[in-house]
């Protein structure tokens, strides 16, 4: 017995062949991430992908990595994330008017689902466990990632939708620059905003200053007016906002030291449905929220390390003219990780992740301010098996106070099929957990503390194309499927008291296809952009243990079968234009499907022109929206603007000319 | 030329009077019940059905159908006068007034402030309020609000004997406040449980008021029956624990027997000192959302199954054997027998 263990522990040569197969077989079969790090640099195409930028160390991730294209972000600048995710990725967006509460749903799952984080910080409310879009503003970041799946194990704690990475990395340019823009369009709405940066080889400082208000007063289509559909105005639905971000960045060598701070303050009205006659319940929300962060990192070649602390601070208040129905909640999360990794050899790496996350929480809903730890480690390990193959196996553990978690792992393979780079595929399988959000579990009443996390298991595979022709013109081409299975979700349910309470009730089947495609091409000073977004997914009830439910094989709520988004920028000289489309399929608004919100089709359109005197750049934009007048809600009730108009006017300072400021 | 001038008049008029004689009904007329579904909070996807108890069906949206348009946001409550019916539309702050026979939609009242329910004396309608300490008084004739009584606390149920108006004051309160419809004034105030939900008038004119204690199960939930003419309480009935949550007081037609939800149906002659021990009808797998007990001894109750989807009704009869279920709008609520 011990002999034949031996024979394991010391194969031979033949055996160790026959292992080394066998363990190809087996990661192939499962799957892998490479995402941090390009361990090959030959096939590395580097091109515009879908809305997204096909960096290699992207398109080699086992699962769906993209990032939101830069140019695309920037014709965006002014408004918030939840409009630029909407139209320029494959996440949908469900919002309570415009600039209403705003979650986002990545592959079938819900806001609390997809986790958001700030340069490292997790941004989602742990009350709740969701983001609200709507006040977080494109600007706050200059790098917009999307993660879809729960795959990635980096985080302290994940997500089993996906997640949202916002950063605002230092900038080693040696530029200084001020930038102002002020903007002003439809329905009494102004905006403001004041950019500085400046910096050298080593340093990098960047301030953004913003801000904005409107009427928010826009024009819809009330279906369900007394005596049939009518325009109408919508009221008491006016906001303000504004901020602060400094960002700075010091290059030590091969360290790295950077520090972030974000300020945010919103203050808005909260309209009632437009079937409700009287609209003006004295209501009224207030975010505000301080978050800072810092991170040391340091790279040794093969050995890198990197140190994350950080927190925020979140209050919402809110007001109604029955003084006892006010409201004032409030939260904090704290965090510190560090991450490690050491590069064995050219073709095999380990990387440790561990950080604490510290969440607290009041509201006038708690029994008590609340809190919890969540003490985590995570272990990857990426082997690149051939030259072109490279797999990824990685293992997280969760500590969490009052809650037993299972592990999570995430297993996946990226082989570069062509020596070109040109074709890819990949698949990954992983299987990880969300935990319940605080009000999930103390509530009062309701709070249910007995709660497990939401698990899921799945997996994708993908076929990614990428090329670059001679003749300037570069394509992307990335077709993925996915299927996963998530059990236990959290659903907040009437019992026998009358009392509603946050149960473990449903299981959810998801399947789908997604579509990314892009190009670019330049011919003379003409640029051409084209981006499009499809996604097919089918996320439905797979059981419950609600008796009597009818709603088994119905798609989730909100979650369109179809979501299509387009978006074509062009480029010549100095001026610029685009336009972008969005469609989705219907969305239900019920759990057995008997009610849904018809499909939409909303269409933008955009132009610039820039002028250059000196070192000052004079940029006006013009942006249409809605241009085709089309009726729409995304909640239902809660309508969303017909056709309106914003210009804006940007002058930017900069002590370097540079060249393409006129490309979008 | 003529001729075929004339067979075109014809065939034109042919065409309109089918249009507009052929219409088939909604809903068939006779026995049966109005259900209100009250739809997702804030979404306004409220409805109206009709269960005919003579063919066994369930006709829904009902008011959207006739109208072309959403009945609004939680409707809570129907009343009739005459061929008339008031549908409250709670967090709408309407009153849909519609024709009975057609649902169709014959006027909108606004101007309320979260209505709940409404009951008739003579030619006025007094409308109770969630978040108003006002009831406001609504000219049936005209239907336009004609004023207001200020009663000093918000109101819920309502019910109306020998020309006086007694309110409960529920979320959050204890009594019930008398008001004398004549001089509109209030003469006094009952106290009774913790947030009394729902009452009613037995054949003698005691009103029967179901305490539930408090959302949050602050006090044992109680059934007190009032004597409307003295305004003295004449029994009061505790439950067992604050654990219990009884709701949804009902009477029959004959306005001897009340029915009551609390784990399951309840039913007690209004005769009786002591609450019934057992379920009349047991819940069983599904959780009872609304109640309402009509004539011949028919029961009707609702589920609303995880609120997100359309729920059912289901109709028990006087034995207490499940007659029928169906599937309503989404979370089906008060209900309405209509009969001979």
């Amino acid at each position: 017995m011990s002999k034949r263990s031996c024979a394991y522990i010391i194969p031979s040569r033949a055996s160790r062949y026959l292992l080394k197969a066998s363990a190809v077989v087996s990661f192939s079969l499962v799957s892998f991430d490479l995402a941090a790090q390009d361990m090959f640099t030959e096939d590395t195409v580097n091109i515009a992908a879908v809305t997204v930028r096909a960096a290699a160390s992207l398109r080699h991730s086992p699962y769906t990595v993209v990032k939101i294209d830069s140019s695309v972000m920037s014709r965006h600048d002014g408004g918030d994330l939840g409009t630029l995710l909407q139209s320029a990725s494959l996440l949908t967006v469900k919002r309570y008017g415009n600039s209403g509460l705003s979650s986002v749903s990545i592959r079938g799952l819900s806001g609390s689902h997809t986790a958001v984080t700030w340069n490292g910080l997790p941004v989602n409310a742990p009350s709740n466990g969701q983001s609200d879009f709507a006040i977080i503003p494109v600007s706050a970041a200059n790098s917009v990632k999307v993660t879809s799946g729960g795959s990635d194990l980096d985080d302290i704690s994940g997500s089993i939708g996906g997640k949202v990475e916002l950063s605002s990395g230092p900038v080693f340019d040696g530029v200084t620059e001020a930038s102002l823009t002020l903007g002003a369009g439809s329905n009494g709405s102004y905006s403001s905003a004041l950019v500085l940066r400046s910096g050298d080889a080593d340093l990098s400082a960047k301030i953004n200053l913003w801000g904005g208000m409107a009427r928010n007063d826009f024009r819809f289509i009330n279906a369900n007016a007394p005596g049939g559909a009518e325009k109408g105005r919508r009221t008491n639905a006016g906001f303000s906002s504004g901020g602060v971000t400094a960002d700075l960045g010091f290059r030590l060598g091969n360290a790295l030291l950077t520090s972030h701070v974000w300020y945010n303050d919103s203050d808005r009205d909260l309209p009632g449905p437009v079937t409700t006659v009287e609209q003006d319940f004295g209501e009224r929300q207030k975010d505000r929220s301080l978050k800072g962060v810092v991170n040391y990192s340091l790279d040794h070649g093969r050995l890198a390390a990197e140190v994350v602390a950080g927190g925020s601070h979140d209050i919402n208040l809110y007001f109604n003219e029955a003084p006892g129905l006010n409201g004032e909640n409030s939260s904090g999360i704290y965090i510190i990780r560090t991450r490690i990794r050491y590069r064995m050899n050219d073709r095999f790496e380990m990387v440790f992740n561990a950080g604490d996350e510290y969440q607290k929480a009041h509201s006038l809903s708690f029994p008590a301010a609340v809190n919890r730890n969540i003490l985590s480690a995570s272990l990857a390990a990426r082997y690149s098996v051939l030259p072109r193959l490279r797999l990824l196996l990685q293992a997280r553990q969760m500590g969490v106070s009052g809650l037993k978690v299972s592990p999570e792992f995430t297993a996946g393979a990226t082989w570069i099929l062509t020596a070109d780079g040109q074709h890819a595929i990949k698949a990954s399988l992983s299987r990880n957990t969300k935990l319940p959000c605080l009000n999930d579990i103390y509530w009062m009443p309701g709070g249910n503390t007995t709660l497990i996390p939401e698990t899921a298991t799945g997996g994708e595979a993908s076929w990614s194309f990428a090329s670059i022709n001679p003749s300037g013109l570069r394509s992307t081409l990335d077709f993925t499927l996915h299927a996963s299975r998530v059990d236990n979700l959290i659903q907040w349910l009437p019992g026998e008291t009358g009392l509603w309470s946050a149960e473990n009730v449903r299981s959810v089947n998801v399947a789908g296809a997604e579509v990314r495609a892009g190009t670019e091409v330049a011919v003379s000073e003409l640029k051409i952009k084209g981006y499009l977004n499809y996604g097919l997914t089918r996320s439905v009830n797979a059981g419950s243990d609600i008796p009597n439910d009818r709603s088994e094989g119905s798609q989730l709520a909100y979650t369109p079968l179809h979501h299509l988004n387009m978006n074509i920028d062009a480029g010549w000289s100095v001026v610029s234009g685009g336009i972008t489309a969005t469609t989705e399929t219907r969305r239900y608004t019920t759990s057995d499907n008997s009610e849904w919100l018809p499909a939409t089709f909303i269409s933008d359109l955009y132009m610039g022109s820039s002028v250059r005197a000196g070192n000052t750049l004079i940029r006006a934009d013009l942006r249409i929206n809605n241009i085709l007048n089309a009726r729409s809600e995304s909640i239902r009730n809660y309508p969303l603007p017909l056709r309106y108009f914003n210009l804006r006017l940007t002058l930017t300072w900069s002590d370097k000319t540079k060249n393409n400021e006129t490309t979008p | 030329m003529k001729q075929l001038l004339r067979l075109l008049i014809l065939i034109a008029l042919f065409v309109i009077s089918c249009e507009r004689g052929d219409q088939p009904s909604l809903f068939p007329s006779g026995n049966g019940l109005f259900l209100l579904n009250e739809g997702n909070y804030l979404a306004g996807n409220g409805s109206i059905s009709f269960y005919s108890t003579e063919s066994k069906n369930i006709y829904n949206d009902l008011f959207k159908t006739a109208n072309d348009r959403a009945l609004g946001d939680i409707p809570s409550f129907i009343v009739v006068d005459g061929n008339k019916g008031f549908i409250i539309v709670n967090n709408s702050g309407t009153i849909e007034v519609v024709n009975m026979l057609t649902m169709e939609s014959l006027a909108t009242v606004t101007g309320l402030e979260s209505p709940r329910q409404m009951v008739i004396h003579g030619r006025k309608g007094y409308i109770s309020s969630l978040t108003s300490d006002k009831v406001t008084v609504l000219d049936l004739d005209n239907l336009e609000i004609s004023g207001d009584i200020n009663i000093g606390c918000t109101s819920e149920a309502m019910a109306i004997a020998d020309g006086k108006l007694f309110t409960a004051f529920w979320s959050g309160g204890n009594k019930i406040v008398v008001t004398d419809l004549e001089t509109a004034e209030v003469i006094t105030s009952v106290t009774v449980g913790l947030e009394p939900e729902s009452m009613v008038l037995d054949r003698d004119n005691k009103l029967w008021v179901l305490c539930t204690g408090g959302w949050n199960g602050e006090e044992i939930p109680r059934l007190v029956k009032i004597n409307t003419s003295t305004f003295g309480k004449e029994a009061e009935l505790l439950f067992r624990t604050v654990n219990d949550n009884p709701s949804s007081l009902s009477i029959n037609a004959t306005r001897d027997t009340i029915y009551f939800l609390d784990e399951g149906v309840k039913r007690m002659p209004v005769i009786s000192a002591v609450l019934p021990a057992e379920a009349f009808i047991a819940a069983g797998d599904r959780l009872l959302y609304k109640l309402a007990a009509g004539p011949g001894g028919l029961i009707g109750v609702t589920d609303a199954i995880d609120y997100q989807q359309r729920g059912d009704f289901l109709l028990y009869n006087s034995r207490g054997e499940l007659a029928d279920t169906e599937h309503t709008g989404i979370i089906p609520g008060f209900m309405l027998f209509m009969h001979d």
